[in-house]
């Protein structure tokens, strides 16, 4: 069944239809002409179908299970985080959505379409940055995103200019690429990613290298994007960015989904408690916490002496007479509100999202 | 496919190297004729400089050191994509692999014939300049322009099968300086290592025949005036055509098959 799809309502709170989404400018962006365009282009396919479905995805490199047996989907006007460990198969599911890499069993459809059977389903509906932005040295920013215009076919130079302008680029969009800043450069693969409004946009680490203005322009601007009915899949280390954008997360370690669901339930799931000792009192806090009846997981608090206790709120009692009855008075024992930080580190067993799964981070003393 | 086509010739025209390329090539081929008018002792008498022997002189020696460009350019068609990681967003934004290759192989043809067409004018060019100034013949009989016609499409094909290894060594190596290193070093020494086996036993003779080496050197001598002896040009023709055609096979094969995952 193939009828042109439109793009969807998406399911928030506040949201315009993409014929509304010029009322809606993301703060710090540019020319709300471009906002207009930022509505995603249709494309054939199944109206029903996610934007991106992800079935049984499975990918082996000899012996190593990279990706095993993986299944999500993003349906329009949807943010998704993608989180893991560096190391734990996020580019490799990333690249096997854009059909660069071949699934070894599972498939990956785009509006229904299979990428390896429709490669061209990827070019027209989806625009993505993969770890680092990559374009031609020597050309003009300018230049770059009209190389890749002409690449796709109907982008026009207008809408390049818009992009550049969305991206607050035009001024140096003539300058040579490689005289270009790590933030400079992040901006462009963003404009990239919407040349021929796709509707699955895939940002990874999109804010790398940006200013904390820039970061919170681009925070800002990844609800509008799912506003104007693009379906957003976003992978970052920065897991207080993912928390605040997203709408679900998926989370992988190894290769496999620990974790996916609603941001929200995710985050109220399971309780906190932040303990507080004398710095060199900590190593054995944590000794005497783990054998709490409740504790799920202890991480490093922020703060030196702070420390992170996964368990639900009456838990804190036990855990305050454990120390008390072994010499170690808390100066603090209090329930915490919940982050996904808290829930990613403790799914992962510690591992922070930009570590190697193969290395374990010195911060790491919870349980498993 | 046509869109692929369009953003490579744009990528092309915009790249410096494609330019400096072409520039030093017209420059040695004019060099070639200005040292020719002063080494020689009597310009007005010397075939060198007159434009209906250029296919032995300037044009010859253009043609062989465009072999080397064309081969540099090949290996920086695909190289350079990889080297800066582009070829995944290329990749991605490509209606299909296959017309992303086709693309390249049609402006690496493009850019071969452009080398010879390049060289072809330069050497007519000054061959005329340095003519009149010796006070020769200065004016081109019809059946030269048949000469030039059929040296430029001999040396496309050997220029041409050259390029393509050059373009499936970078394919298989995901490296411009393997592409470079190998496709040049091929093209020098295949002929040398079969002088030395042929040497040996005469049975390297016979099937050095079948290889790109003997073949693509009686083919431009053939363009030439020093042909060969016994060199069949239509044998020529098709043993170059059948490695043509399985070097493009081995890129397409290999390039729609593999994972892109550096860059």
């Amino acid at each position: 069944m193939t009828d042109t799809l439109p793009p969807k309502s998406p399911d928030r709170e506040g949201l315009t239809s993409p014929a509304g989404a010029s009322n809606h400018r993301p703060s710090g962006m540019g020319d709300p002409s471009a906002i207009r365009g930022l509505a995603p282009t249709p494309v054939e396919g199944n109206p029903d179908a996610p934007v991106l479905r992800v079935t049984n995805l499975t990918r082996r490199f000899g012996d190593i299970t990279a990706v095993n047996n993986l299944t999500f989907e993003v349906r329009a006007g949807e943010v998704l985080g993608f989180l893991g460990p560096n190391g734990s198969g996020k580019s490799t599911t990333v690249s096997m959505i854009l059909g660069l890499v071949r699934p070894t069993s599972g498939n990956v459809e785009l509006y229904g379409h299979d990428v390896q059977r429709n490669p061209e389903v990827v070019a027209k509906s989806a625009g993505a940055i993969i770890e680092n932005p990559a374009f031609y040295p020597y050309l003009s920013g300018r230049d770059n995103l009209r190389t890749f215009a002409k690449a796709l076919g109907g982008v026009s130079d207008a809408r390049v200019d818009e992009l550049l302008e969305l991206v607050r680029m035009k001024d140096r969009a003539g300058d040579k690429y490689k005289s270009y800043s790590l933030g400079m450069k992040q901006r462009l693969g963003i404009a990239l990613t919407l040349l021929q409004n796709p509707g699955l946009v895939i940002l990874d680490e999109p804010t790398n290298g940006l200013d904390p203005a820039g970061q919170r322009e681009i925070r800002d601007f990844i609800p509008e994007l799912a506003r104007n009915g693009h379906a957003v899949l976003l992978a970052s280390h920065l897991l207080h960015e993912v928390e605040n954008v997203s709408d679900r997360v998926v989370i992988i370690r190894r290769g496999e989904m620990i974790q996916q669901g609603r941001v929200r339930d995710l985050v109220r799931s399971g309780g906190v408690i932040e303990v507080m000792v004398q710095p060199d009192e900590v190593a054995p806090a944590v000794d005497l916490i783990r054998r709490v009846g409740g504790v799920t997981n202890i991480q490093p608090g922020a703060e030196e002496g702070g420390i992170i206790v996964s368990a639900e709120p009456q838990v804190g009692r036990d855990i305050n007479r454990m120390l008390a009855g072994q010499g170690i008075f808390a100066s603090a024992v209090a329930p915490k509100a919940n982050t996904l930080e808290n829930v990613f580190l403790e799914l992962t067993q510690g591992s922070a999202p930009g570590e190697q799964e193969s290395g374990r981070r010195k911060r790491r003393f919870g349980r498993g | 496919m046509g869109n692929l086509l369009n953003a490579e010739i744009f990528k092309a025209v915009k790249r410096p190297a494609t330019w400096i390329m072409l520039v030093i090539l017209a420059l040695i081929v004019a060099a070639f004729y200005a040292i020719v008018y002063f080494a020689v002792d009597d310009p007005a008498t010397d075939l060198s400089l007159r434009p209906t022997e250029i296919v032995n002189n300037g044009y010859a020696i253009g043609a062989n050191i465009a072999s080397i460009l064309v081969i540099v350019f090949a290996a920086q068609l695909m190289g350079s994509e990889y080297g800066w990681g582009t070829i995944r967003a290329l990749a991605s934004r490509a209606s299909s692999r296959s017309a992303l290759i086709v693309s390249k192989l049609i402006l690496l043809a493009g850019y071969t014939l452009l080398t010879l067409v390049v060289t072809a004018a330069v050497a007519i060019i000054s061959a005329l300049v340095f003519s009149a100034i010796a006070g020769n013949e200065t004016s081109i009989p019809g059946d030269a322009w048949v000469d030039y016609a059929q040296a430029i499409g001999r040396y496309m094909l050997a220029n041409g099968v050259y390029a393509v290894l050059a373009l499936v060594i970078t394919i298989l190596s995901r490296s411009t300086a393997a592409g470079i290193a190998g496709g040049i070093a091929l093209s020098f020494l295949e002929i040398a290592i079969w002088e030395i086996l042929a040497a040996i036993t005469d049975v390297f003779q016979t099937i050095r025949e079948y290889f790109l080496g003997y073949n693509v050197q009686g083919l431009a001598a053939a363009a030439t005036d020093q042909q060969v002896d016994d060199f069949d040009i239509t044998r020529g023709v098709i043993i170059v055509s059948v490695w043509l055609i399985a070097l493009l096979a081995i890129s397409f094969y290999v390039f729609r098959r593999r994972d892109i995952t550096s860059g």
